[in-house]
């Protein structure tokens, strides 16, 4: 059951990235970490997938109800599958924050370039794989349901958040109003 | 006009008279035609015209202000303040060594005005900060800005090609791409009374294109920010360009590229500065730079 709240904490992690990523670009004031903008919209998006892994624990649920699935057996045997592919891409992700903070400004453009920015790309990708192997190696079933509602809450939390109000708006259609 | 000289949406969609600054209508027909390609002018055919086909001002604004704080953020993941600060420092100290007490520091084509806030945030140096641009509505966003962080700089409304706002040190940020030819020697051209300028741009390269369309697609939503940001680098002069346009313009400079260590970290090179410093001053700036001085190619 590690692997399940290993992948549980990755979702909330990269929950936190998400409202990052959704509240860049949309202020244009030079401290957003001092005045509180950036830590809340991590704190949103950190938030908000916590609220969306309800998703899969009520698949889960579902299924327990229906009987027949021995769900924290399934569960606890696929999850090591997804966290083979998602794992090493958060451990990527995580180990770069340490030349980040402790080197100056080449060497944290040089992070950015190699390994935030492509990384930001390909993650869809990451999670969606990670899926699939799930189902590759213990095929259709509970488990690769729950944990494909869990991928699709982490695929879709941008746009759930870029729903929010606060974040709209700052978007395109609004002029700042929101500090 | 080659693939290269194509202009960016920006580019079309406003129009200002340089000399009295006014605003003139942009037909959205016009603007669609001046750009080679379906993908900038389906979204150009997006913006909200009236019945004549004139573009919205308000709407083109709200898409401009957008996409410049989209830029704002790769400035902040580039560290763009910092290098620029690095620049300024020796730039700044020979001002003050000149007798000014307080250089003034003017960045043309400022936009929403991070480099200028950026300064005020965090530059420490003891220089009056003004930032000038000819669209109002980024100047206003600027100014907001500023004004909600609490910071001592000011945006004024002026042209890139004649500033009458006058400057010991000009800088500029993505702003160079923008003009070709007789526009690039215009522009240095405009700073001949300042003791020197900073100006960043693009660094052009095989691979600038591409990582400008990783870089866009990864962090930008705004479609205008994203197809100008992948534009800019394919319509980035190399520095030949830029150094026969500058050394035309402006006899009285020593002016070179300057851009940190290239070999090493090259894929950090993002954007790369043109520094020019008044002929009687060069030697003092190459010994404010001390080590960095071989950074300065002449
Ligand atoms: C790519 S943006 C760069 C903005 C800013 N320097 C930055 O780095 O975010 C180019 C800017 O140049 C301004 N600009 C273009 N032509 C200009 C001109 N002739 N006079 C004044 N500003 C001009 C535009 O309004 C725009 O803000």
């Amino acid at each position: 059951m590690l692997a399940v709240v290993l992948l549980a904490a990755l979702a909330v992690l990269d929950g936190g990235f998400a409202g990052f990523r959704v509240a860049a670009g949309r202020n244009a004031s030079v401290r957003k970490w001092a005045n509180g903008y950036y830590p809340r919209a991590i704190g949103r998006g950190a938030a908000a997938a916590g609220c969306l892994l309800t998703v899969p624990g009520l698949v889960g649920l579902g299924f327990s109800m229906g009987g027949g699935a021995d769900l924290p057996r399934v569960l606890g045997a696929a999850a090591p599958s997804m966290l083979a592919v998602v794992g090493p891409y958060a451990t990527i992700v995580l180990a770069a924050f340490l030349p980040w903070t402790l080197f100056g400004v080449e060497v944290r453009t040089l992070v950015s370039v190699v390994v935030f920015g492509p990384l930001t790309l390909v993650r869809p990708l990451v999670v969606v794989t990670g899926w699939a192997w799930v189902w590759v190696a213990h095929g259709w079933g509970p488990a690769a349901a729950v944990l494909g509602a869990g991928a699709a809450g982490v695929l879709g939390i941008e746009r759930v958040l870029m729903a929010w109000p606060a974040v709209r708006v700052r978007g395109v259609a609004g002029r700042a109003s929101e500090g | 006009m080659s693939g290269r000289d194509n202009p960016e949406i920006s580019d079309v969609v406003v129009s200002f008279d340089a000399r009295t600054l006014s605003r003139r209508a942009v037909l959205r027909d016009d603007a669609a035609a001046a750009l080679t390609r379906a993908w900038p002018r389906r979204i150009v055919r997006r913006l909200v015209a009236d019945v004549d086909g004139v573009l919205d001002p308000g709407a083109v604004d709200r898409e401009l202000v957008a996409a410049h704080r989209e830029l704002q953020r790769l400035n902040e993941e580039f560290q763009q303040g910092a290098r620029l600060r690095a620049v300024l420092r020796p730039l700044v100290a020979l001002a003050q060594a000149q007798g000014l007490a307080r250089p003034r520091i003017v960045d043309v084509g400022c936009g929403i005005g991070f480099a200028v806030r950026w300064l005020a945030a965090y530059g420490g140096l003891d220089a009056e900060l003004v930032g000038c641009d000819f669209n109002p509505a980024l100047l206003g966003e600027a100014q907001a800005a500023a004004a909600a962080d609490g910071l001592d700089c000011h945006f004024v409304r002026d042209d890139a090609f004649s500033p009458r706002v006058g400057a010991d040190v000009f800088t500029s940020c993505g702003v160079m791409h923008h003009f070709r030819d007789e526009g690039l020697a215009q522009f240095f051209a405009g700073q001949a009374r300042g003791l020197a300028f900073v100006h960043y741009d693009i660094a052009p390269s095989p691979l600038a294109p591409i990582g400008a369309a990783l870089f866009h697609f990864a962090r930008m939503r705004v479609p205008l920010a994203r197809h100008d940001g992948i534009r800019s680098a394919l319509r980035a002069h190399d520095d030949t360009a830029l150094l026969t346009a500058a050394r035309g313009a402006l006899p009285d400079f020593v002016i070179g590229v300057y851009d940190g260590p290239r070999s090493r970290l090259s894929l950090t090179k993002v954007l790369r500065p043109v520094v020019g410093v008044r002929r009687s001053l060069a030697e003092s700036f190459r010994r404010g730079l001390g080590r960095r001085a071989r950074l300065w190619r002449c």
